[in-house]
């Protein structure tokens, strides 16, 4: 049987929630082809070395021939621009024939096989998983889930699965085309990421199954409606169900708050939680400064404001003037803005 | 996010001007046309942090400078000022004024939600210094992370609720005027449970700050003087490892290991306790210094190398016809392979492992997953060990166990039947025999001496804890068991514990001290009390437990859990107590009277005789 192959999407600052995944997933799957896509150059002085073999590539998202893609990065912030990439990394993976792709965001952690959704693609072109697979009664719930959903989408897109078939290829481009046009965080014109375009996808594409297992991925946004429960056997269940893979969602900022409100005295999951900060402290990596990112930063290490990112995505004539929009020396969209609009670099 | 109630309060002291503030905005290029913010909602939450002006008349700047603990603090000056007391602030007459009303309407609106007895129990200070407790919590005991009950966490509704911290509004009065009807929780999910699970640290973390012993070691000659002239003589002897030095360590397992010692030098053995010099909750790593610390019949030798131990009694002690025995209490501490050489080295003709805990089945000896529930040792490859702080190691720690016992070939002795059917069940190390030998047998006294004519008491029932305040121990049940009965006539709580350890106020603290001199101390003062329950709460399989043996001597009954191993058998055995599934069933028995309707039908105490049994000496005097 021809392997699986699966990938993560990320930046150096989220290395080590990637190597819990990858060490999670190794656990679980050690015949699985990992790939590690980084949307990120290495920090300086940092010798990126693949840490205990833990991914089988290591793919740079510069490498992936993108057309333009300096310009077309520099329109997105760190979150855009990891979830943006995913659907051309889908469809090359595809089209290197791999008979079946998983992505995984790398804020996840396995904790069973992923059997079910293997078999699933024998028989479906696309699984997905909803934020929630029932529904809340609470008001407070009912705004921080499911109207959060109408708002950011209704499938998590931190696990997608694809067989390369004719639907699996036609959704891959499709999704690889949308995200190369828009992935943005841009609520007001319906957009967000990557995540709200699979909206539309039980409606564009035969074939497309929603996997309901609340054991799959868990998170603070379904927590409301599901409960760990930890065994002397030494399972983890999720209403029942075994614990597949847990999304730690924004852990060690708004997730540990959200996580208290709906986990409350499920106890279990706190176990859970507090184990995956253990595990990001263990894989903690010396020499990555805290929120690092290249692209995050034009040359001279001026931190690009989220300003200037929102101009370029709708000033063509920059786009088509400054090549490499990152280079701050010379004729450059940096000395451009100091010129033009300095407001935009707080000044 | 409701600034309504500050808003109209900065309002009506006209201390914010939109106009002059607007200008400020477009002069530092941080106006954005399309923000849904008014002016002074802007301020409240952004322009402060930019050093912007509410009017004319105020400088945000100037009045940090002047109060460095609201800068340090990133609260909003302008709130501050509003909020403050007057006397700290000095405000203008018409904020004073407004002040003065605010502060009175909201101080009612705590008062009845406000423990004042809870908040001087817990604040020395303010009750030492003679300040009003509400008006010092309303003015700087929130900022001080202080709670006016026990049902609000004021640091955790601030790091749980943004707005409000953003705002710099007082956190409890938000709770009781909208926070609570919106649905906001007034502290962490997850009550004791959750403070152990967060409070749960790896074995090596644990000890990672343990003072390291300085001793200079023995030399090699004057240990060998010391070992030589000390077994000189001695039909046999002992050696013992276990994880602290019993001589130092007052406890269960620590007493048990002085009573042997105490036995076989009575039949003329010389008994050696081998510790590590510096403990640890953990199997040492391999080191070939590693250190010990030596005790000879009761009586401190030093610290020495174990190798240089080991060789010393290996060539100069071991000679043939000699007895010699080898007792493991507690593994932890030790290299493993370390003490199969000393095993080989001494040939020993009786080798035991006493199941004092479980640490032949996990670091985590008490068996507790993350140190709130029983696991039941599932496999070390399980999930459930992956999400424990015991669990990472666990693997790699039975293998280490697997060649120890492969190699000393144990008798296994369990103080507890009960404890022996779980570790059968648990483990597959190998062994040579198993046998249960209790530390204790309690004989109950003929019915005739059974206090006969004693009226049924009717006065207030009285229930203990004994110990010091561990979650192993149950502590976190009993507080939570304190603060449900608070106020409650039908009973008195008292906690028994060693001198200096800490206890909840409220509670009437009697100091104990169990020590080898005065084996009877607990169960003298439960007597002498008149207490009629202890609640011994322990969550996971006691393998003996001194205490639950106490209590009934004492003639109380007992409240404990279902997973609590010895202690639940012993209640079934005697029927002296109850058995409960779950914490929270130890809460309503309480609460709902059912306690106090078990007293009414058998206080009047069984009385018993307790036989010791002198641990492995016993038994090596019964196998000769």
């Amino acid at each position: 049987m021809p392997p699986v192959h699966c990938f993560t999407s990320f930046t150096f600052s989220y290395l080590p929630r990637a190597m819990v995944l990858a060490q999670t997933l190794r656990a679980a799957h050690p015949d699985w082809v990992f790939w590690a896509l980084l949307v990120d150059k290495s920090p300086p002085g940092y010798d990126f070395v693949i840490p205990d073999n833990l991914f089988d590539h290591v793919v740079y998202f510069s490498d992936l021939g993108c057309d333009r893609f300096l310009g077309w990065l520099f329109k997105h912030d760190i979150v855009e621009a990891c979830t943006a990439v995913k659907g051309q990394m889908l469809r090359e993976l595809l089209d290197k024939g791999a008979t079946k792709v998983v992505y995984i965001d790398p804020d996840i952690a396995i904790f069973e096989p992923l059997h079910r959704i293997v078999e699933l693609l024998d028989r479906h072109s696309v699984v997905l998983t909803p934020h929630q697979t029932e529904p809340d009664e609470a008001p407070g719930a009912i705004r921080d889930n499911e109207i959060a959903s109408l708002n950011y989408g209704t499938y998590n897109l931190g696990f997608i699965a694809v067989k390369n078939d004719e639907v699996g290829r036609k959704f891959a481009d499709w999704w690889a085309r949308r995200l190369y046009l828009a992935c943005y965080d841009d609520l007001p014109n319906g957009i967000f990421t990557d995540q709200k375009w699979c909206n539309l996808v039980p409606g564009l594409f035969d074939n497309v199954y929603i996997e309901r297992d609340p054991g799959c991925n868990l998170a603070s946004w379904n927590l409301s409606t599901r409960r760990i429960t930890i065994h002397r056997d030494g399972r983890i269940l999720v209403n029942g169900s075994p614990l597949k893979f847990y999304h730690f969602t924004k852990i060690n900022s708004a997730g540990d708050i959200m996580t208290d409100k709906y986990a409350r005295d499920n106890t279990q999951v706190y176990e859970v939680w507090n184990w995956y900060k253990r595990a990001l402290k263990a894989n903690n990596i010396d020499g990555i400064p805290p929120g690092y990112w290249h692209y995050g930063e034009f040359s001279n290490g001026v931190k690009i404001p989220r300003a200037a990112r929102l101009l370029f995505r709708v000033r063509e004539d920059l786009r088509q003037h400054f090549e490499d929009p990152f280079e701050a020396d010379g004729n450059s969209l940096y000395n451009w803005i100091v010129r033009e609009q300095p407001n935009l670099l707080g000044n | 996010m409701d600034y309504f109630p500050i808003i109209e309060r900065i309002r009506a002291a006209n201390l914010f001007d939109d106009n002059f503030y607007f200008q400020q905005r477009v002069s530092a290029g941080i106006h954005d046309f399309d923000s849904p913010l008014t002016q002074i909602e802007h301020y409240l939450t952004e322009g402060y942090k930019h050093l912007l002006d509410p009017c004319a008349e105020l400088s945000t700047r100037s009045y940090l400078d002047m109060y460095p603990d609201v800068a340090a603090a990133r609260s909003n000056p302008l709130i501050h000022h509003i909020m403050q007391d007057i006397r700290e602030v000095g405000a203008s007459d018409i904020a004073l004024a407004i002040q003065d009303n605010g502060d009175a309407s909201e101080l009612e609106v705590m008062r009845p939600e406000f423990s004042v007895a809870y908040y001087l129990a817990r604040n020395t200070d303010v009750a030492d210094a003679g300040l009003d407790p509400l008006r010092h919590y309303y003015y700087t005991g929130w900022r001080e992370g202080r709670n006016p009950n026990r049902e609000f966490d004021t640091q955790y509704y601030l790091r749980a609720n943004e707005d409000v911290r953003i705002a710099d509004i007082h956190p409890f009065w938000h709770y009781l005027v909208a926070g609570r009807a919106e649905g906001r929780k007034a502290r962490p999910g997850g009550g004791f449970r959750r403070q152990i699970i967060d409070g749960a640290r790896e074995p090596e973390r644990r000890t990672a700050d343990y003072v390291r012993s300085s001793e200079i070691p023995l030399s090699t000659a004057v240990l060998t003087r010391l070992l030589v002239s000390g077994f000189k003589d001695k039909t046999g002897f002992v050696v013992s490892v276990s994880h602290d030095c019993y001589t130092a360590v007052v406890g269960g397992t620590q007493i048990l290991i002085s009573d042997e010692q105490k036995l076989f030098n009575s039949d003329g053995y010389g008994y050696l306790h081998l510790s590590p010099k510096d403990p640890r909750l953990t199997l040492a790593g391999e080191d070939r210094l590693f250190m010990v610390r030596l005790i000879l019949d009761g009586e401190l030798l030093g610290v020495a190398p174990l190798d240089a131990v080991r060789d010393i009694l290996g060539k100069e002690l071991a000679s043939p016809g000699r007895s010699i025995v080898f007792v493991v209490h507690c593994i932890l501490g030790f290299y493993p392979p370390d003490l199969c050489e000393l095993w080989s080295m001494l040939k020993p003709g009786y080798s035991y492992y006493w199941l004092h805990d479980y640490s032949s089945v996990c670091e985590g000896m008490q068996l507790l997953r993350n140190d709130v529930e029983f696991c039941g040792a599932p496999p070390a490859t399980s999930l459930a060990c992956r999400v424990c702080v015991y669990g990472s190691a666990r693997a790699s720690y039975l293998a280490s166990l697997q060649k120890l016992f492969e190699h000393c070939a144990f008798e296994v002795i369990s103080p507890s039947q009960a404890t022996l059917d779980l570790w059968r069940r648990i483990s597959d190390l190998p062994h040579q025999s198993v046998h249960v030998h209790p530390h204790w047998t309690l004989k109950p006294k003929p019915a005739k001496r059974l206090g006969k004519g004693i009226p049924v008491r009717t006065d207030k029932v009285s229930i203990a804890f004994v110990g010091r305040t561990s979650p192993a121990k149950g502590w976190p049940i009993y507080a939570e068991l304190a603060a449900a009965l608070d106020g409650d006539s039908r009973y008195e709580l008292y906690h028994f514990v060693d001198k200096g350890e800490a206890s909840l106020p409220g509670l009437q603290l009697i100091e104990t001290a169990v020590t080898p001199s005065d084996r009877d101390a607990t169960s003298r003062l439960l007597r002498e009390h008149g207490i009629d329950i202890v609640a011994l709460l322990s969550p996971w399989p006691e393998t003996f437990s001194f205490v639950a043996h106490e209590a009934l001597l004492a003639g109380a009954q007992l409240v404990c859990l279902e997973d609590s191993g010895n202690v639940a058998a012993l209640v079934s055995k005697t029927e002296r107590g109850v058995v409960l599934p779950t914490p929270e069933a130890v809460i309503d028995f309480f609460t709902s009277g059912a306690a106090v309707a078990r007293l009414a039908r058998s206080r009047a105490a069984q009385r018993y005789d307790v036989i010791q049994s002198g641990a492995t000496a016993s038994l090596v005097h019964a196998g000769s």
